[in-house]
């Protein structure tokens, strides 16, 4: 008897064992690839794109049936940029305004990335180049607003994806471009606005005894080349590491170019581009 | 030591000579003379049952006399019959007693077991829904358990902790949250139908009691239905079908009983998209009867249980959600109160993110001792093994995976503003939420997606399927002595030990594709990036990685311990019956930290405090320890009851109880943020109560039923809910303590016997469940980003939620010789009030408004006033066929439908989201009341349960 019941304990033992077995198969890993339909697209380049619009101008709508190519080169993963990733190829950069956060878990830095063009907008943000959707309302003035990330879900009546951004292959950072390797702010040319760059031994006034930002807020640190010009790295307070101590002596800062007016503002992407 | 005894009972009543009666009798079958083993008959009037012989005969033995008795026969199978007697002399011989096989006892039973088993899934808490099962017999509660459990009817209003749940003499409650969760002993039906109710603080001879009942259920193997009994259900509530099997010997000429019961409930969907079900459930029981005088038993059970819980949502995912009918086929339209934003698709296959993976080994050794004829002693071990685990998905820096996060849905695009990029964005929401069921539910596919490409970027997983464990070893010593005096004097009293060691943790279920996880807590790291200490979870473990069965998170434990000792004595005289009872309780806990946190990583200073009187007043500040022991927490508490049967005849009857005493605190309601620190809310005074019902009962031979009126008040009361908070991707707790409570009400049951097979009967609960007082609370945010903060919660007068506290159906009842019934039942509910959001009730929640300015008045309004549910009807029916074979096999074919006008629209509860703020600069109060409107529960519509039973 007591082996029948010890038996039947095992049974049940080994049901429940088995039944807990996770059932859920992996989804297989496809490496995204894109490949251009050249029956219905035209490649572009980003030069070609920027080119499409005046700095100052209401928006411009890109052409129906280009596309753009571009590796990411700043992306939102430490929180100094926000809503906005940087991308560029041979000719030029520019930035992707989307309304959404957590955008590196999508198109993360060294991804290459294919933007069909159709319904999107390039414009600028007092300077800076974008490339997002219209903006109807008269309170957002000339600004480019984000583009909305839901769209990428949406189908038209016949089924088609109403998709627009397209990764290839996985992300690789050796396909990112060489950074620009600047000495002077003076050297600082508009076409080079949203490119990656490297800042050359410059020193910060406040090293040693500032942080990068303070908490929610966004904050201008200037840096100072060897020659005296000097530049504004700009740290947003919801950034992983804007607390940290700014640091002492001369060192190299690599990250993105950006404008506003007329005012150069630096973007490091998170603490692996200081190398002080 | 028996002379001790009936000295310290005299004392406390006066004795009055009474004669003694006995009443005997055999139970057979109508139609073939069989005796029936197990039938429960007893005296209306005094409603302590004995139990049939395997020869179907009985004997009680009463004091009362006359011709206005009647005796209630009632069991699993025979439809329940009143008999009335007339008892004139000490022996009444009824001879044959024929009752008729009926099923739907055990329908009722199923059906309530199923809803009870099925917790339902509020956020902040899972509770059981039904305290006690039906007690046979009784009307009310019969249709209280089953009818009404569809709204969540609690009787009188009383939560889980004050309902006991005993098993063969063990308490089976939780010892850290107070409740008892029938999923423990799911799909075990068949084990659990002899079973003694006490209602209420009436008295008992198994246990000092429990405010709102105790009930303690015979699994041993003797107390099983003899034969073997096979039965398949097929429904589309929360399972689709169950096949269940159960054998017993019954007590065999060498003294030996054994029983198993073994059950698998499968569900693909249940009512609700993405709750499937898969259960098992095993029983094995033993018992052997050594002499005369002893007997001892052992009986296990368990039921491993995989299932997928429902989620509540707002209004506007239900409108928005395609709807379905009662086959589950799209209808073309809008609008479907049973969205469940739990599931999603992967690979193609239905993958619920709320999974309940639950077992929890119960086993109970018990010998009874027959001293002599007056006395009997019941010993019981018992040991439980609880692995309950609970997974729900965690993410770090990456979009929120629940479908219907706030900004999935067009509401929160209508809050920002009127510009077009909101209205256009509102749009694309809901053409997704409409048209797309991957945007609906979750995308399972995209978060591997995510994950894979983090794995390339060598980083941690972004998202995970965490499993929240809750393990308990609970070992309980449960003696109970039953010793008749003289003919007038019964003294049952016993003690109870319990011990609990609980652990609680969390481990990773599935990386969902990621290489390891970082176990740190990412709000901690935004707020605090360059503090690399305070974002660890664990600072004996930095920066740790983890993968698929590693604890992260928190892992602590909990011990609690108890001792009881109860006594009652019980004097009967002929036109009444009296009794006392008092409880001495001893019990402690406390808390062992497994994991440094690092927001609460100072060191532990040592209090103590007895009857939760602590020696520090400075808690707040000084006690912020989450690894190591904490001071062991002491209570003595007491608890004593009184009451009495008077009896204007046998047919009329007044029963008085009054009951009053302490309870400790439980651990859950004690630690206010347990999962991460020691730290104890400030007031750990044991509850306090007073309560006491008077009820009348009428027993003629055609109607008979009762009404009841029942007051029980709390005092210093304490309650802990921990909301998940969204903005902050933490749970915060909200330790209510200080507050006092009252339900009161009343209760009406009847059953009318009309005429050829035809009755009706009528039940109503009418009560008021309310706080009575304010509340203080302690608000604490798990991950440490605000301080913790003691705050007034202004909710004098709020009713306590979760429960209708209107509820009354009238039934028709016909019952055809052939052994055909039917049964219908029309219901109504009303007044059931939504679960309150603390943060809202405070005095900050108003402050700055001016309640003389209409429009500040109304906003005060807005923010503060309890939202009541508006309720409605339900009609449910049944319909059966019992068929013997020379009444040596029986088939039993039963099929019931709950709400067969498929009422939709019935909110069973629901709660307010935790999201408000008065000091978020961007985002004023009346945005975050438009923002994050309230979270429903609805009724399931029609639903069908068919069962077809074999026994032989």
């Amino acid at each position: 008897m007591k082996t029948n019941i010890k038996l039947a304990l095992v049974a049940i033992a080994v049901i429940f064992i088995t039944s807990c077995e996770n059932r859920y198969a992996e989804p297989e890993y496809i490496i995204p690839s894109y490949e251009l339909d050249t029956t219905k697209f035209t490649l572009m380049t980003i030069e070609e794109l920027k080119a499409l619009h005046t700095s100052g101008n209401v928006p411009d709508q890109a052409p129906d049936s280009a596309v753009i190519r571009g590796i990411v080169i700043g992306d939102d993963r430490s929180g100094n940029l926000y809503k906005s990733i940087y991308i560029q190829d041979e000719t030029g950069a520019i930035n992707l305004s989307i309304d959404k956060t957590n955008l590196y878990n999508i198109l993360p830095v060294g991804q290459e990335v294919y933007v069909e063009l159709k319904g999107l907008f390039v414009g600028d943000y007092v300077g800076l180049f974008q490339l997002g959707d219209t903006c109807t309302d008269a309170t957002y003035g000339l600004e480019i607003s984000r583009y909305d990330w839901g769209r990428e879900y949406l189908v038209d009546e016949d089924g088609n994806s109403l998709k627009r951004f397209y990764t290839n292959g996985l992300p690789d950072d050796s396909q990112l471009p060489t950074p620009l390797e600047i000495t002077s702010s003076n050297s600082i040319t508009s076409d080079m606005y949203c490119s990656l760059a490297t800042l050359q031994n410059i020193t910060f006034a406040e090293g040693g005894t500032a942080t990068w930002s303070a908490s929610e807020e966004t904050i201008n640190k200037y840096a100072t080349f060897e020659d005296g010009s000097t530049i504004a790295v700009r740290t947003s307070g919801y950034s992983n590491f804007y607390a940290d101590t700014i640091p002492t002596g001369t060192g190299n800062l690599t990250g993105i170019i950006a404008v506003f007016n007329s005012t150069i503002q630096f973007y490091i992407r998170d603490r692996d581009d200081i190398d002080f | 030591m028996k002379r001790f005894y009936v000295l310290l009972l005299s004392s406390l009543l006066v004795v009055g000579a009474v004669a003694q009666n006995r009443i005997k009798g055999v139970v057979q079958f109508k139609e073939t003379g069989t005796p029936i083993e197990g039938v429960s008959v007893s005296l209306t009037s005094s409603g302590k049952p004995v139990f049939t012989s395997r020869n179907g005969s009985f004997v009680i033995v009463t004091n009362e006399s006359g011709d206005e008795l009647s005796l209630v026969f009632t069991g699993g199978s025979i439809q329940t019959l009143y008999l009335p007697i007339r008892v004139t002399s000490d022996f009444t011989d009824l001879g044959v007693v024929s009752v008729v096989y009926d099923n739907s006892a055990t329908i009722v039973d199923d059906a309530m077991l199923i809803m009870t088993e099925t917790e339902f899934d509020t956020e902040g808490s899972s509770q059981s829904i039904s305290g006690l099962l039906a007690s046979n017999g009784d009307v009310f509660s019969s249709t209280a358990g089953y009818v009404f459990g569809t709204m969540r009817f609690r009787v009188r209003g009383l939560e889980g902790q004050y309902n006991s749940m005993y098993i063969n003499g063990v308490l089976v409650n939780n010892a850290e949250k107070g409740w008892f969760s029938y999923s423990q002993v799911g799909g075990l039906n068949d084990m659990l139908r002899t079973r003694e109710t006490v209602n209420g603080t009436e008295s008992s001879s198994f246990t000092f009691g429990n405010l709102g009942g105790a009930q303690n259920i015979n699994a041993r193997a003797s107390a099983i239905r003899k034969g073997l009994k096979v039965s398949q259900v097929a429904s589309n509530s929360s399972y689709n079908w169950r096949t269940m099997a159960t054998y017993a010997t019954g007590l065999m000429d060498n003294g030996w009983a054994l029983a198993a019961s073994g059950s698998w409930r499968k569900g693909e969907s249940g009512y609700v998209e993405g709750t499937y079900y898969d259960a098992y459930a095993f029983s094995v029981a033993a018992e052997k009867v050594i002499d005369n005088d002893n007997s001892i038993s052992l009986t296990v059970m368990g039921a491993p249980t995989t299932r997928g819980k429902q989620a509540g949502a707002t209004q506007e995912a239900y409108d928005l959600t395609p709807s379905r009918n009662i086959f589950g086929m799209l209808t073309g339209g809008l609008g479907n109160n049973y969205y469940n934003p739990n599931w999603g698709y992967q690979n193609g296959v239905v993958r619920n993110a709320k999974e309940v993976k639950a077992f929890t080994p119960i086993a109970i050794a018990s010998h009874i001792w027959e001293i002599d004829e007056m006395s009997k002693l019941t010993t019981s071990f018992g040991y439980k093994c609880q692995m309950d685990g609970s997974t729900s998905l965690n993410w770090y820096n990456s979009a929120d995976p629940r479908p219907n996060y706030y900004r999935n849905l067009p509401n929160y695009y209508y809050t920002m503003g009127d510009e077009s990029s909101y209205t256009n964005a509102a749009a694309v929401r809901e053409e997704l939420w409409t048209t797309s069921e991957s945007y609906r539910q979750i995308n399972w596919d995209n978060l591997y997606a995510t994950n894979y490409l983090a794995n390339a970027n060598g980083l941690s997983g972004r998202y995970m399927v965490e499993n929240q464990r809750e393990d308990q070893h609970v070992f309980t010593l449960n003696s109970v002595l039953n010793y008749k005096i003289d003919d007038q004097w019964k003294f049952d009293g016993g003690v109870e030990m319990q011990s609990t060691l609980a652990n609680h943790y969390k481990i990773v279920d599935d990386l969902l594709g990621a290489e390891y996880w970082l176990d740190i807590d990412q709000y901690g790291e935004r707020d605090n990036p360059s503090d690399s200490d305070f974002m660890q979870n664990d600072l004996n473990n930095p920066d740790r990685q983890v993968t698929v069965g590693d604890r992260f998170g928190y892992d602590y434990d909990i011990y609690a311990n108890s001792a009881k000792l109860w006594g009652q004595a019980t004097y009967s005289a002929n036109n009444f019956d009296a009794y006392f009872s008092a409880q001495a309780e001893y019990s402690n806990f406390w808390r062992d930290g497994n994991m440094l946190n690092g927001r609460a990583s100072e060191d532990m200073k040592q209090y103590t405090t007895f009857n939760g009187m602590a020696y520090s007043t400075s808690w707040l500040q000084t006690i912020n320890g989450s690894y190591g022991a904490s001071a062991v927490q002491h209570f003595l508490t007491y608890a004593t009851k009184a009451g009495i049967n008077y009896r204007i005849s046998g047919r009329h009857i007044l029963a008085l109880n009054v009951a009053g005493g302490t309870n400790a605190p439980y651990a859950n309601d004690a630690f206010f943020s347990q999962r991460i620190k020691n730290n104890l809310i400030p007031d750990l005074t044991p509850e306090g109560y007073i309560s006491a019902d008077l009820s009348y009962y009428f027993r003629t031979p055609r109607v008979n039923g009762r009404l009841t009126l029942y007051n029980t008040n709390f005092f210093n009361s304490k309650e802990t809910s921990s909301f998940y908070n969204d903005e902050y991707n933490t749970y915060v707790n909200f330790a209510m303590y200080d507050f006092s409570k009252r339900y009161t009400g009343m209760e009406f049951g009847m059953e009318v016997d009309i005429i050829g097979g035809f009755s009706m009967s009528g039940v109503a609960a009418l009560g008021q469940n309310v706080y009575t007082s304010n509340a203080t609370a302690t608000i604490s945010y798990e991950n440490g980003l605000e301080a913790d903060t003691e705050e007034t919660i202004n909710i004098n007068g709020f009713h306590i939620s979760g429960t209708p506290e209107v509820a009354a159906s009238v039934g028709f009842h016909y019952f055809h010789s052939k052994y055909w019934f039917f049964d219908l039942n029309v219901n109504y509910f009303t007044n059931s009030y939504m679960s309150f959001n603390p943060l809202r009730r405070t005095d900050s929640a108003i402050a700055g408004l001016d309640p003389t300015d209409e429009t500040d008045a109304a906003l005060i309004d807005r923010i503060t006033a309890q939202e009541k549910l508006s309720g409605g009807f339900t009609v449910d029916a049944s319909i059966g066929k019992s068929i013997n074979f020379n009444y040596k096999y029986f088939l039993n074919i039963n099929l019931s439908a709950k709400n067969i006008l498929n009422n939709n629209s019935l909110i069973t509860g629901g709660y307010e989201q935790s999201r408000f703020s008065t000091t978020n600069s961007y985002t004023d109060r009346e945005t975050y009341l438009d923002r994050f409107p309230s979270v429903y529960y609805y009724a399931y519509g029609t639903t069908f349960y068919l069962n077809i039973g074999f026994r032989f």
